[in-house]
Order: structure tokens, then sequence, then C-alpha cells
């Protein structure tokens, strides 16, 4: 296995194709765990594409989705992958958490289980993912509140405790999901270079394993 | 005029009042006699500027007016000097007449609307539980519609002609007027349900945006008209009915009667409708032609990009991918030409009534923008480097790589963990740095820049292996995100999809080295 170390590619570069170089583009890759139907592909859903299913099919394997907000002067594309929540699939998980620059772990409000299970993401992230991950903690259907069974309070405080963001969202009413999206695209890192577009290229790698290319930067590709 | 003065006609000199018979002699006069006085001469001219037409027309006069206009011309640039030195002229008193002009037209409006709006709610109260039977149906829209006293009409009042035994009388349903037949018309009780719904809209407007005119007066159907003129009524229903009509008094019932005053208001209510409702259909056609532009301003950036990054002899996109999108944009741009050129002659064909004015200033602009847009964004986009110059910068990108690696190989470790180091640092103090700047700023989501693929169909789902299900997955995604033009999300998930036929390869070694 040949690992070659080379400076960043095409993709990265900060300069749109017309050669303005107006404002940074960041590029983050993002991905979504959680209990199966706690509400994560109607929370990307929610935020890619501004809709909401009261049916939504249940997620094979792992969905992929893209959205671009600009952020001050910054063009943020987040990559998405919407893992299934089916047990089936947990072996798949390490491939779309692996490399990823920020996590939302989801659970609802109404099942006490599926906030279990979602603190098992979070020390599965811990143990396994980028150290520099950001995560996010999303407590899905705040809309249902007459049904909540986990308290805001216990969440925040686990939350607090374990330095992720935290926020009560609903995919159908659309409440806190751009938000928490915008909260994790402020805090992830977005000019840990400084210098202009032409030598920003220096301080990045690509490590290209046989033809394969995955990024080890965290931020402005 | 004071009393006992005298009414003075003629070319009359201002100051003496001395009638110097032609405008010549008057311009002469005033020259020799009151030179020292521009402003007045200036006030002549222009009075003689609008009589001049006038005067023109008269016979023998126009040899002097010759000399009249050329001693003008030569007094003008003598009396520049003057106009030139004064300052600006300051703006006197003023007044605005919008208010006025608003409050004329309401009322007027008002007029026009309240007794549309009359009608209307006559119409509404007829057709409510409209009675099929004749006799009781006449009862139920007198009840509603007064109808006045026929005996008392003599003549029809809207054609003036007496009335007899084949010109019977009719009354509106609407205002209870007395006309002649002629000078009737029939709405058919399906349009004028149309007319008294609030909700309902043509659904047929948009399809024919310029025969708004024929389809409105479709609605009205001369009562006399003969058979050979009811194929012109584009009203569908109608026709038969119509037919029936003509054949069958009995049928009747399925119109009112209306008189022509009524009608002419409910056309141009229904008219005023339709307009609002109807795009012209240049606007159709440009509408059209600015999504073509955007959608190949989004994919020539996108091209763009991957053209430069072949002609680094990268992988991070296909050189097929490419070609296919040039392809796309060649055809949008023939979109573009052909719409933009249609709108440049629209209705030019119209003999009566060409474009012209702001109208065809427009339509010509248009089409010079989109040409403009064409040269400059789609024309001059690099061309693609052929199969044998692509593997040729792929092969010389390799050696470069290859070289820099040999000579960076030492100092990388050591560098990487410098910067590991000075990294972990700057993001430290980012992160507080975010944290604490966090300003109530909003982020910009555009929903159309969003992008996801709509959910693929599970083959057999739940008995295969999870990674080959993802698998799958990610080649049906791929596929959908290649249709889109959206290349980025193909080289991630096709990245994505070699990892897990590595992953899977090797656990499957992992299994057969167990066993
Ligand atoms: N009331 C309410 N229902 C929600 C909300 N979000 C999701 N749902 C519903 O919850 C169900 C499951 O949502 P999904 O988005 O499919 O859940 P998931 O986490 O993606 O599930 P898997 O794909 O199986 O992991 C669907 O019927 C949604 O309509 C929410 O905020 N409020
Ligand atoms: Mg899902
Ligand atoms: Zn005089
Ligand atoms: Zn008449
Ligand atoms: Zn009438």
């Amino acid at each position: 296995m040949v690992v070659i170390m080379v400076t960043m590619a095409s993709r990265s570069t900060a300069q749109r194709p017309n050669g303005s170089t107006q404002g940074k583009i960041c590029q983050f890759k993002l991905v979504l765990l959680g209990e199966s139907a706690v509400g994560k592909s109607s929370l990307v859903l929610r935020f890619v594409k501004g809709q909401f299913h009261e049916y939504q099919e249940s997620t094979i394997g792992a969905a992929f989705l893209t959205q671009t907000v600009c952020l001050d002067d910054t063009t943020v594309k987040f990559e998405i992958w919407d893992t299934a929540g089916q047990e089936r699939y947990h072996s798949l998980a390490p491939m779309y958490y692996r490399g990823a620059q920020a996590a939302i772990v989801v659970y609802d409000i109404t099942n006490q289980d599926t906030f279990v299970r979602a603190t098992t993401w979070v020390k599965e992230l811990q143990r396994q993912a980028s150290p520099n991950i950001v995560i996010a903690l999303a407590g899905n259907k705040s809309d249902l509140g007459n049904k909540r069974v986990v308290e805001f309070d216990e969440a925040q405080t686990y939350a607090d405790e374990n330095g992720l963001l935290f926020m009560e969202t609903s995919a159908k009413t659309a409440m806190n999901v751009n938000d928490i999206f915008l909260a994790i695209a402020k805090k992830l890192p977005k000019n840990e270079q400084t210098g202009s577009a032409g030598t920003s290229g220096q301080g990045r790698r690509l490590v290209e394993v046989e033809g394969q290319k995955t990024t080890t930067s965290n931020c402005c590709k | 005029m004071a009393e006992g003065e005298q009414m003075l006609e003629g070319f009359l000199c201002s100051i003496c009042k001395t009638d110097l018979k032609t405008p010549h002699q008057l311009t002469k006069h005033f020259e020799e006699y009151h030179n020292d006085n521009p402003e007045i001469l200036k006030t002549l001219k222009e009075l003689y500027g609008k009589a001049k037409k006038k005067i023109l027309k008269h016979e023998g006069s126009s040899e002097e007016l010759v000399t009249l206009d050329t001693s003008l011309k030569y007094r003008e640039s003598s009396l520049d000097f003057y106009y030139n030195d004064w300052e600006p002229q300051e703006l006197g008193e003023t007044r605005s007449y919008t208010r006025y002009f608003t409050e004329v037209r309401n009322v007027r409006l008002e007029r026009y609307s309240a007794e549309t709006n009359k009608l209307i709610i006559r119409l509404d109260k007829l057709l409510n539980e409209l009675p099929s039977d004749p006799i009781s149906r006449r009862v139920h829209e007198q009840s509603i519609v007064p109808w006045i006293d026929d005996k008392s009409v003599k003549l029809c009042p809207t054609c003036a002609r007496s009335f007899h035994v084949a010109r019977r009388k009719h009354h509106c349903r609407l205002c209870g007027a007395v006309m002649c037949h002629d000078c009737t018309m029939f709405l058919a009780l399906g349009d004028a349900r149309n007319m008294v719904n609030p909700t309902l809209v043509q659904d047929d407007s948009a399809i024919s945006p310029t025969s708004t005119e024929s389809r409105i007066s479709g609605r009205f159907v001369r009562a006399g008209i003969g058979l050979s003129k009811l194929a012109r009524s584009p009203s569908s229903g109608s026709l038969n009915s119509i037919i029936s009509l003509v054949n069958d008094p009995s049928r009747s019932e399925q119109h009112f009667r209306l008189c022509v005053h009524c009608e002419e208001l409910l056309r141009f209510r229904e008219q005023l409708k339709e307009r609002k409702l109807s795009k012209p259909i240049i606007c159709q056609f440009y509408e059209k032609m600015r999504s073509y532009i955007d959608e190949a301003n989004e994919h020539s950036v996108m091209y763009n990009k991957m053209c430069e990054s072949l002609r680094k002899g990268e992988t991070t996109y296909n050189l097929q991918d490419a070609q296919t999108l040039r392809v796309k944009i060649a055809k949008l741009a023939e979109n573009i030409d052909l719409i933009s050129k249609r709108i440049s002659i629209l209705g030019i064909k119209d003999v009566d009534n060409p474009p012209k004015g702001q109208t065809l200033k427009l339509q010509q602009m248009i089409r010079s923008a989109a040409t403009t847009f064409l040269k400059e964004h789609l024309l001059n986009s690099k061309p693609l480097p052929t199969e044998e110059e692509y593997t040729a910068f792929k092969e010389r990108r390799r050696k470069a790589i290859e070289d820099r690696i040999e000579h960076e190989r030492q100092m990388e470790m050591e560098e990487l963990q410098r910067e590991r180091r000075r990294e972990q640092q700057n993001r430290e103090a980012l992160i507080s740095d975010f944290v604490i700047v966090s300003r109530n700023d909003q982020m910009i989501l555009d929903k159309s820049q969003g992008w996801g693929p709509s959910s693929a169909t599970p083959i057999l789902a739940s008995s295969m292996d999870p990674i080959i299900e993802q698998m799958n997955n990610l080649r049906a995604y791929i596929k959908q995100a290649r249709d889109a033009h959206k290349y980025d999300e193909v080289a991630t998930l096709e990245t994505n999809l070699r990892e897990l036929q590595s992953a899977y390869f090797a656990m499957n070694q992992g299994n057969s080295s167990d066993s």
C-alpha cells in the first residue's frame, strides 16, 4: 500500500472557476447518528429540501445529501451522511463518522431508550471518531411536547458535561433545524490557515491510498 | 377688456400696437424700434413657431415666412449670450394633482364596479336554486329582478326599432329592461356559474394567453346568430346547447337572456379577470429563457471547474462526465439562442399591429442580452483535453507528485508533527473565538442549493449484507447525481463506494482466512 502525500487538489480550491476569490468555500463532512425512527432523515430533508414527510421511509444503509449555506463571507457546503438507525446497519456507521468534521446525534424526546442509545453513540464517537469532531445532540420531535419523557434539563446537563452542542428540534415544524446546522457551522474551524488562496494549498494534505483520496484536513478543502 | 376699447386684430406690435400686416414687417419693425427688449423678441419668436404651421397653409405668404425664420435664427444666436448668462430658474409654487386624480378615478371605478357587482350579486341569486320548470323559473327570475312593464315600451331602447309580431319584446334577466331579440345575448348557465364563483380559475387560461378575447366573447352567444356563425364560438360545451336552442325552444332554459349593456359590463369584468391571470406570451418565453440561462450558468461553472481539474491531470472528475456536460451546455445554448430569436421576432408577422416602440425595443434588448450571454459565458469555454492528452496530463501529474515526495519524504513527518501542534493550538483559539464572537448573524440558506437523491428503492433488502446494500444504494445515488450534473457529489459518492469495496474485500479476506 502506497501512501502519498500531495498538496491540495482542485476540489479544494477556494477560487471560483470564474476567478473571483470573494469569500471562502468550506466543505464539511457531517454524519447523523441515532436510533431508528428518531427523525434523522426528516431533519436532513427539512434542512436540505425544506420538506417533511409524515411517512418517512426507514433509511437503508446511508443516504447522502448536500446543502450549501452562506455564513458571513464564507460559503459552507455540508456533505451529509444520513445513516440508518436500524441495528443491522451499525457496522456501516464507522465508514461515515470516520473523517467527519461534525456529527449530529439524534434522539426522540418522547422515547427514553433513544436518549440512552444517543449517549452510547456519543461514547463511540469520543472513542473512535476524529478528536476534533464537533458533536451536536438533537432532541427531536419537540412538537410532541405533551408526550415528552426526556426532560430538557437532563439532556442539557448531559450535553454540557460532554462538551456537546444541544438543541431540541422538530423536523415537522422546522424548529431549530437550520439553527443546529448553523451552530455547527459556526463552531467548525473555517480559517485555520491564513493567507491568500494561492498559498492556502500548502498546509492542506490529501492522502492518496491506491488511487483513492481521503482528506485528512478539517477545513476549506 | 376695458369698455369702449376696440378689438384689434392682425400682426400687431405688442408695444406700440401698430398693425404691421405681415410677420416679416412686424419683425423688422421690432428690430428697428424696440430692439432693446430681447425678452419680447423671444416671446414673439415662440408665438410664431406655434402659429407657423397654421400660417403655412395660407398661400402666398411662404416667401415672407422664410425670411422671418432666418431673421429669427439670426436673432436667436445673438441672444444666446443673454440666455446662457442667466441663473437656472427657481421652481415656483407647485401643486400635486395625484390625489385629485385618484379621487376622480376612484369615483369612476366605484361607479363601474358597483354597477358590475350589483349584476354579479343578481346573477348569483338567479343561479341559486334556479327552477328547471319554465314557469316557476320565470317567477324566480322576476322575484330577483323585477321586469319593467313592457306595455310602456314602444321602441327598442337600444336600436330604436318598433316591436311587432316578428320583432318581439324580451326582458333582460339582470336589469329587467325590455329589448328586441337582436339587442340581447345569451349567457350559458355554466359560464354564469363560473362568473360568480370567486375561487374558480380558468384552467385553460395558461395554455392560450393570446386568445383571451375570443374566449371571453365566446361565452356570450348572440341570440339571433345563424348556425353558420356558430363555429366561431370556441366555448366548449355551449356549442351543442346553442344548436339545440335554435332547434328546440324548450332547451332555452340553458341560458340567461341579457341586454347588451349588462353583457358588456360582465364581459369587461371577465376581461379584467383574465388579464390578471394570464401572462403575456413574451413573459412566458422570457421565463423559459431565464431558466435555461440559470441552468447553463450553473453547468458552466461546474464545467470550467472540471475542465481545469482535468487539464491538471487530476482524477477527481471523469472525462466522459465533462463531455456529457459540454453537450448539455451546448444544447442549452442552442435553446437560449432559439428562444431569444423567437422573442425578438414576436408578433412581427402581425401585419396590422406589429410590435413597435418600447415593445419592440424590449424584444430586441432581450435578444441582444441573450447573445451577449452566449458569447461571454458559453461560447468561450475552454475545450476539454482529448483522451490522449488527459492520459498525458495524468502521467505528468503522477511524475510531479513522485518527484516531490522523494524530495519531501524525510521532512514530511517532522513537519507534520510540528504543524499538528500548531493547528491544535490555532483551533482551540478559534473555537473560543467563535463562541465568544457568537454574533446573531443569520445563515443564508438557499433551498435550491440542496441536493439529495430521491430515496432508492430497496432491492431485496434485509437478506443482503448491509455493505452490499449500501454499495447498491451508492450506485443508484451516483447515477442520480450524474443525471443532475452534480459532479462534486459524484466524486464524493465514488470515493465512498471505493472505500466500501475495499472494506468488503478486506472483510472477505478475513473470513476466508478464519475458516
Ligand atoms: N411529530 C414529529 N414526527 C417526526 C419528527 N421527525 C420525524 N418524525 C416522524 O418520525 C418518523 C421517523 O422519521 P425518520 O426521519 O424516518 O427517522 P430516522 O431516524 O431517519 O429513521 P431510520 O432511517 O430508520 O434510522 C417519520 O414518520 C417521521 O414523520 C418531528 O420532528 N416531529
Ligand atoms: Mg432515516
Ligand atoms: Zn411697435
Ligand atoms: Zn333592438
Ligand atoms: Zn340588462
